[in-house]
């Protein structure tokens, strides 16, 4: 089997135990020790079993995330445990980018289960992932991987939604303007045009 | 404006005039004994914040001295494009190289007026209006009391080669707008830029007056400044021989022929100027004895082939196309305007030679000798016709409907035969100029394929 297959990732995905999905313990006293599963998924890409310094910046406040992304997190810590990310140390430092920076945007958007239970949002996260890890799709170039992401993107399609419902309102305003403009005075016309 | 658009809500006089407390010469020129039955009110609505636009606009543009040389194009045209791109959704997605950019047509902008509006323009400044239609299916345009009123700074910056200025006081009639037509909104008002000066849109037609001399003693009385129309109406006002003064004539909306304009010239004892303006983007230049001279360092013009979207090198002729303009509600970029010349450039001012209105047309003789109509034009310049139709039929008969009240029918066949060589038949008719006309502007057509 090829690594980074996409197809392979997004299946291994799609299987996440239910343990996974629960919510953290910040929200639920039996809920999933986030902070360790964080940390054990660091020693796993890196392969160092007694490292216990990681890039998270010193006070950040793991209190501020929501459920909805902690549950994220938890989900891709999953898809972190596949071989692709066994004893990767490149990535190490690319996590924190992909967990409270790409991840929080896009759980604006994306509702925790749909992340395996919608085809789509799963190939999002596969992705998501490979690109914050700068690895590029197996059978893919750097301009496919980057079109494909773009297109399954959450963020980059709620903006898209965003700016075309801004520009609908926008022309409804206009219309809704030209058609009370018309009816009243207008200015001063000085010569014949 | 056409009729069945006449707006229905009316303002106040505070929001017509922001800027003037006093509106007493506003009353007069509406009481007068001899006044016109105006049938609307009309102001400038410039306050401060907009009046300090137009005058800026002047202060930017008035002393402009070179627009462009040959092989360069405006300093301002980089940073317009950047804007439009950004805030103008028509313009979205059309690429982003000047060289390389679509034409727009006057067709949409009548189907969509909504998508030249800038993302940044202030909706609550919006005003609308509808262009006639004489030219083409009619055209909601868009715009603001700013770019409106810079037809003001405009027309100055034409007087200024003519070393005419416009007296700015609130106890003179600064312009008058003359119409002669079967019905337009006539007004009577006052400019904030003028400093309260007067401003009048009359219509000569009988019906619209108490009577019958009362349109002749009442410009007489308010003697305006400037006289603005089109040939036809400024033939109906001289043949009511009023004693006016006026320092200039600014003839537009229609081809002023060269008999017309002397004739209009001797009477008034006054320059007439031949303006060339566009609803779309207000005045562009006027008629000088090398063409028409470009008034606007905020446009930029080019000569593009009529059915294909290619440049045309200075020199050659083909469509008009205009990009520029400070109308945020209809910012163009690389608008054909439907008028034909072509484009040259003397010491940074540019100049529209043998400016035409609409497609050039081609006549033929009977044994198929090809005649253009700016031949056509040239020839029938020379007499006072205040505009014309003229029409080839399939059999190459032509038609000739003039409006005149001293040109003969006779004088324009012999022309005309001149013009095609004693090879042609021809049915001309010349129609005599009343008070209230229904004439559309100047044009040829021809059963024949068009250029």
């Amino acid at each position: 089997m090829s690594k980074y297959d996409v197809f392979e990732l997004f299946t291994y995905l799609r299987k996440c135990p239910d343990a996974y999905v629960q919510p953290s313990d910040f929200f639920m006293k039996e809920g999933l020790n986030s902070i360790a599963l964080i940390y054990d998924t660091y020693r796993m890409v890196s392969n160092d079993f007694l490292k216990n310094e990681f890039d998270i910046p010193a006070g950040f406040n793991f209190r501020a995330i929501q459920d909805n992304h902690w549950r994220a997190i938890h989900i891709s810590a999953w898809l972190l445990s596949h071989p692709d990310f066994i004893n990767c140390p490149s990535i190490e430092n690319k996590l924190y980018s992909f967990w409270f920076e790409e991840l929080l945007h896009a759980s604006e958007y994306v509702k925790y289960n749909e992340w395996i239970s919608d085809d789509e949002r799963a190939e999002e996260m596969v992705r998501l992932l490979l690109y914050c890890c700068e690895i590029i799709p197996d059978g893919e170039t750097k301009d496919e991987a980057a079109d494909k992401l773009s297109s399954l993107s959450s963020v980059d399609r709620h903006k898209v939604l965003k700016e075309s419902y801004e520009a609908h309102e926008r022309i409804m305003n206009i219309k809704r303007e030209m058609a009370e403009k018309k009816a009243r005075e207008a200015a001063n016309t000085y010569g014949r045009e | 404006m056409d009729v069945s658009s006449d707006p229905q809500i009316a303002l106040t006089d505070a929001e017509r005039f922001p800027l003037l407390d006093d509106l007493s010469f506003l009353n007069a020129l509406k009481q007068d004994a001899c006044a016109p039955k105006f049938n609307f009110k009309s102001g400038d609505r410039l306050d401060a914040v907009r009046l300090s636009k137009v005058n800026a606009y002047k202060a930017q543009y008035y002393n402009e001295k070179v627009f462009w040389n040959e092989g360069e194009t405006p300093i301002w045209l980089t940073g317009y494009l950047e804007w439009c791109l950004r805030t103008v959704p028509f313009y979205r997605n059309k690429g982003s190289d000047f060289d390389s950019f679509p034409t727009i047509s006057r067709e949409d902008i009548r189907k969509y007026p909504y998508l030249f509006v800038s993302n940044e323009a202030d909706l609550k400044e919006l005003l609308v209006y509808y262009t006639s239609g004489s030219t083409g299916p009619k055209l909601d345009v868009l715009f603001d009391a700013v770019s409106q009123a810079s037809w003001l700074p405009q027309i100055e910056s034409v007087l200024k080669d003519f070393d005419i200025s416009i007296t700015k006081s609130k106890d003179t009639t600064a312009i008058a707008l003359i119409c002669a037509q079967e019905k337009t909104l006539t007004y009577a008002s006052l400019s904030a830029y003028l400093e309260g000066a007067g401003i009048l849109k009359i219509n000569l037609n009988p019906s619209e007056w108490n009577h019958p001399d009362d349109a002749k003693k009442y410009l007489e009385k308010y003697n305006p400044q400037i006289l603005t129309g089109d040939p036809i109406a400024f033939m109906a006002l001289l043949d009511l021989k009023p004693k006016l003064t006026p320092k200039t004539l600014l003839s537009s909306a229609m081809k002023l022929t060269k008999g017309t304009k002397g004739k209009l010239e001797a009477y008034f004892k006054c320059p007439v100027i031949d303006l060339y303006s566009l609803t779309e983007c207000r005045n562009i230049g006027y008629a000088s004895e090398y063409g028409h001279k470009v008034i606007r360092p905020d446009l930029y013009l080019e000569i593009f082939d009529e059915h294909e979207d290619v440049q045309l090198p200075y020199g050659e002729r083909g469509e008009l196309v205009v990009t520029g303009g400070i109308n945020p509600f209809l910012p163009l970029i690389r608008y054909r305007t439907g008028d034909f010349c072509s484009l040259k450039i003397e010491n940074g001012v540019p100049y529209l030679v043998d400016l035409e209105a609409r497609n050039p047309v081609v006549f033929f003789t009977k044994s198929e000798v090809k005649i253009n109509n700016i031949d056509i034009s040239n020839r029938l310049s020379k007499l006072s016709l205040a505009g014309f139709k003229m029409h080839q039929e399939k059999d190459k008969r032509i038609q000739f409907t003039g409006y005149s009240n001293d040109v003969t029918s006779e004088e324009i066949i012999e022309i005309l035969n001149s013009i095609f060589k004693n090879d042609i038949d021809i049915v001309a008719e010349i129609q005599k100029i009343s008070q209230n006309n229904s004439i559309d502007k100047s044009q040829y057509s021809s059963e024949f394929s068009i250029l």
